[in-house]
């Protein structure tokens, strides 16, 4: 079952462009990462899907409901966690969990205790003003605002913001645990390697459109390999390599060719050390990002 | 109605505020009746009568007996407790919707199972009944003060109660205009700039609707001249046209804050 799926969704902010014809699709039980610079209409994306914004045009689904019919059904299975943590000031955090609960069908008690065991578990205090938290205790308000209510659909837009590490790998073991119930997670950041650890599934986003979905690891596969060898190697006669470099007695480049001639070229040298590492994510997205200026370029010379 | 709880809430500082003010005011302004209703205060009375009759107009001073208490709270009241008491509705009214957007918590909000219909339901709610206590509490504190310090025996109930309803029904004018502008901007600054000047646009038309007959249709657009205190106690009634035309204002503010909103892209 699709959890999430948008059609050539599409919203401008007058002539401004917010995202052009962006197709999402999201399976039950996924962790959805969605990645791209600031500004290239992540939060545009998720603003839409919860229906603070109507589309220009296009269509988005989630649960298979239509999101701007259907909005209140939606958010009954939905757990939201915003970019920018921004809460009612004057109030004590207990009392805008509890103003959350009250939204909600349900066994409130069950969401009260629900309420207790996550601020216990991220160290809330649930008797200080909204006002006094800082960045990184906002968030924990944000985060165990999104789970009280038991949600079928994680929507969480650079949850790690703010956080420290500490209180990050609680928020990732907590989603992986959320995930493991059968919970959808989709995830929005700019920082890659988060994406890496977390998600199956990966879509890049850019200037408001969608350049590509992908397996992370279909991705990292299909991709080149950083190889950096010590020793003599001479000339290097193989095909696939770019970004030669030597530096001393330091040879190093990415490779894209068969891993097989590699090897057989590697051993007819006397070498003292060799390392073969997949690119992070982020290498790959820069490579990304390179090649469509590049053919950018190209459109532009009348290539 | 967990909205309205939330709202109302969140309001009742401000509505505690403005409301004690305006009960200690009430009671100033009818402790100074009886000197007003003195012989003193009749020589005032006899040389105010001297002035000219469009300075007693704009004023709202023609047609007053001010020796009689309810005359004299028509005169006080329509500045004080019709005019000021309008900034209040309108300050309430104006923050109501725009707020969450400004202060960024329509994010919360919004994210919540519920209809866009039902967050303007509940906050209409809010702001009729932070009106009604307003209002409902100043009512009933002169209703006191009136008896304590009222120097004749006659008290005329029915313009008494006119002449409560009468802010009551600017105020709520007042508010849901300015509500209707909540729903309308994305900046709360703007939002109370815009309902402020309608209140002080709407006041001034109803005093050039009273100065001169060339402006006289002015009185159809602005509730200040469907309930001028002076006019009441003139004519101890409210005209009924008078009383259509608010009603359908209020209805088509109403209305229209639900379209408007419903369609509304929310930025943060």
């Amino acid at each position: 079952m699709k959890v999430i799926e948008t059609i050539n969704l599409t919203k401008y902010y007058g002539k401004f462009r917010g995202i052009e014809n962006v197709n999402l699709s999201v399976d039950e039980g996924e962790i959805f990462g969605f990645i791209g610079p600031n500004g290239a209409g992540k939060s545009t994306t998720i603003r839409l899907l919860l229906n603070f914004l109507y589309p220009t045009f296009g269509t988005a689904e989630i649960f298979g409901k239509d999101c701007f019919k259907e909005s209140p059904e939606i958010k009954k299975l939905i757990g939201y966690i915003p970019g920018e943590v921004n809460y009612y000031e004057d109030v004590k955090v207990k009392d805008l969990l509890e103003y959350s609960i009250t939204f909600y069908e349900g066994d409130k008690e069950k969401y009260r205790r629900k309420m207790f065991e996550l601020s216990k578990r991220f160290d809330l205090d649930l008797n200080r003003r909204i006002s006094d938290l800082s960045l990184g205790n906002r968030k924990k308000v944000a985060v165990v605002q999104s789970l009280i209510h038991e949600p079928r659909l994680l929507i969480y837009d650079e949850p790690t913001n703010g956080l420290d590490p500490l209180i990050q790998k609680e928020l990732f073991d907590l989603i992986c645990e959320e995930n493991k119930k059968g919970v959808t997670v989709f995830f929005s950041s700019h920082v890659l390697s988060e994406v890496q650890k977390l998600c199956t599934k990966v879509a890049i986003i850019r200037e408001g459109k969608i350049m590509t979905i992908e397996n992370v690891e279909d991705l990292r596969k299909r991709q080149y390999k950083i190889v950096k060898i010590e020793g003599d190697v001479g000339e290097i006669t193989l095909s696939g390599i770019k970004n030669l470099k030597t530096r001393g007695n330091t040879t190093s480049f990415l490779f894209s060719g068969d891993i097989n001639e590699l090897i057989l070229f590697l051993s007819r040298k006397k070498i003292d050390n060799l390392s073969i590492e997949e690119p992070t994510l982020e290498e790959i997205f820069m490579d990304y990002y390179s090649k469509e200026e590049e053919h950018n370029e190209h459109i532009q010379m009348g290539i | 109605m967990n909205i309205f709880k939330w709202e109302f809430k969140r309001s009742r500082k401000l509505l505690l505020a403005w409301t004690l003010a305006f009960v200690l005011l009430q009671f100033m302004y009818s402790s100074f009746f009886p000197s007003m209703a003195s012989e003193e205060g009749g020589l005032l009375l006899a040389k105010l009568n001297m002035l000219p009759k469009i300075f007693l107009k704009m004023f709202g001073l023609e047609n007053l007996d001010l020796t009689n208490i309810l005359h004299y709270y028509a005169m006080q009241g329509q500045f004080i407790v019709i005019l000021i008491g309008s900034v209040f509705a309108a300050k309430m009214g104006s923050s109501m919707i725009v707020k969450e957007e400004n202060d960024k918590t329509a994010e919360f909000l919004m994210a919540k199972p519920i209809s866009r219909k039902k967050i303007i339901t509940g906050k209409l709610f809010a702001t009729l009944v932070n009106i009604l206590i307003f209002d409902g509490i100043i009512t009933m504190a002169n209703f006191i003060f009136f008896n304590i310090y009222n120097t004749s025996d006659a008290f005329d109930f029915k313009l008494f109660w006119l002449l409560s309803l009468s802010p009551f029904f600017i105020h709520l004018s007042v508010g849901f205009l300015s509500f209707l502008v909540s729903t309308s901007k994305r900046r709360l600054g703007k939002a109370d700039m815009i309902s402020l000047g309608l209140v002080f646009s709407l006041y001034t038309a109803s005093v050039f609707a009273k100065l001169t007959e060339k402006l006289d249709f002015l009185r159809f657009f602005t509730p200040y001249s469907y309930f001028d205190p002076s006019n009441i106690v003139k004519t101890k009634s409210i005209s009924m046209i008078y009383i259509i035309l608010f009603l359908m204002e209020l209805i088509g503010f109403i209305v229209a804050s639900y379209i408007y909103f419903e369609k509304k892209d929310i930025y943060i």
